[in-house]
């Protein structure tokens, strides 16, 4: 969150995050971290209840009683929710990255361009740091040239547009997200396909492994390799030209699973 | 007071109600097949085009926020997450 933290202010996003630590912990936390966007403190949970989102699974007599179910709310200026990213997992965190190009299509500049065959590509997301378990976007940018288009998924006939990402245990990955087509007629056939033209993205988010699966396959500065390919199959008006892949790479620093905890004395007790 | 997992009191905490009464009627209506839908999905709170409930909380710095303190010119993100120490 703190990476982003200039990105969200700079949508005009106010940024804050509850939990139910006291100050001291909090303070602790900030100090550690270098955390500057405000920290809530909920120590009764009184604010986490009239959410409704008390972790009620949680044993009354742990220290953990009072957490919430994790999750995270975009807000209009009148605190109204726009939507809302929670897990079923309660290990699973969406990344401030991953929402913000999910919800605000703010993709990093990409780290990679590529000059396929008919069009652009830039390849971006994965870049901030990532913890075990957390979610993370990436995306596939493609500038295609005037009077060139791909075809869209749900084409009859002709090869649609795919990511694939080599799979992995490294990851798990959700079904890709494609931004929806223009239906294009061709004349000359008499036929009504879906396509895209001049730029479009599509992303993928993935679910990061937890530590003791992710962390053999990390390198030696701690980089996660994913690869992956761009099928496609591009067409100008007058003829369509042979399918091409393109492969894909995005290397992902994995932090180790956080498990500094701030001195006994501050520590919540039962 | 103890709540079930569906966060239900029990029967005889629901005060001036004939439960077994409103149970079969909710059956009558359906609503049961909804709880059964419905259970096992993590409650995420207010829904999308709801307000969220208002707050005075202190930060970390002791400084008391709140949802319109938080809020920027175009909305927030507001997180809700386990502890900043485990």
């Amino acid at each position: 969150m703190e990476q982003n933290r200039e990105k969200i202010s700079a949508q005009g996003l106010g940024l804050a995050a509850i939990s139910y630590d006291s100050i001291g912990i909090l303070q602790a936390f900030a100090d550690r971290e270098h955390i500057r966007f405000e920290l809530l403190s909920d120590p009764d949970s009184k604010v986490i209840r009239s959410y409704g989102i008390l972790n009620e699974t949680v044993d009354k007599n742990t220290p953990s009683f009072g957490i919430p179910h994790p999750g995270t709310y975009i807000l209009n200026e009148r605190g109204v929710v726009i939507a809302k990213y929670f897990e079923d997992d309660f290990r699973v965190r969406d990344t401030a990255a991953s929402i913000l190009l999910r919800q605000f299509g703010l993709a990093p500049p990409p780290h990679e361009t590529i000059g396929a065959k008919h069009l652009q590509i830039g390849v971006s997301g994965g870049d901030t740091p990532a913890r075990p378990n957390q979610r993370i976007t990436l995306a596939v940018e493609a500038q295609l040239p005037e009077r060139v288009h791909v075809y869209a998924p749900g084409v009859v006939g002709y090869i649609p547009v795919s990511l694939k990402l080599n799979p992995s245990p490294a990851f798990q990955a959700d079904p890709i997200s494609f931004p929806p087509a223009k239906t294009m007629r061709l004349e000359a056939i008499h036929e009504t396909v879906p396509v895209y033209e001049r730029q479009f993205r599509l992303q993928e988010t993935i679910t990061l492994a937890g530590a003791q699966q992710i962390e053999p396959l990390l390198d030696g500065n701690r980089s996660l390799t994913i690869e992956g390919e761009l099928r496609y199959q591009a067409c100008d008006d007058r003829e369509c030209f042979v399918p091409e892949t393109v492969p894909l790479k995005w290397m992902v620093h994995v932090l180790p699973f956080d498990r500094t905890r701030v001195p006994e004395s501050l520590r919540r007790k039962p | 007071m103890k709540r079930d997992i569906l966060g239900r009191l029990p029967d005889f905490q629901l005060r001036g109600v004939n439960v077994r009464d409103m149970r079969s009627l909710a059956y009558g209506l359906g609503i049961a097949l909804s709880l059964v839908l419905s259970y096992g999905a993590v409650p995420t709170g207010p829904a999308v085009g709801e307000s969220v409930p208002d707050f005075r909380l202190q930060d970390q710095k002791g400084t008391y926020q709140t949802l319109r303190s938080i809020l920027g010119p175009k909305g927030a993100l507001l997180v809700f997450y386990r502890s900043a120490d485990w």
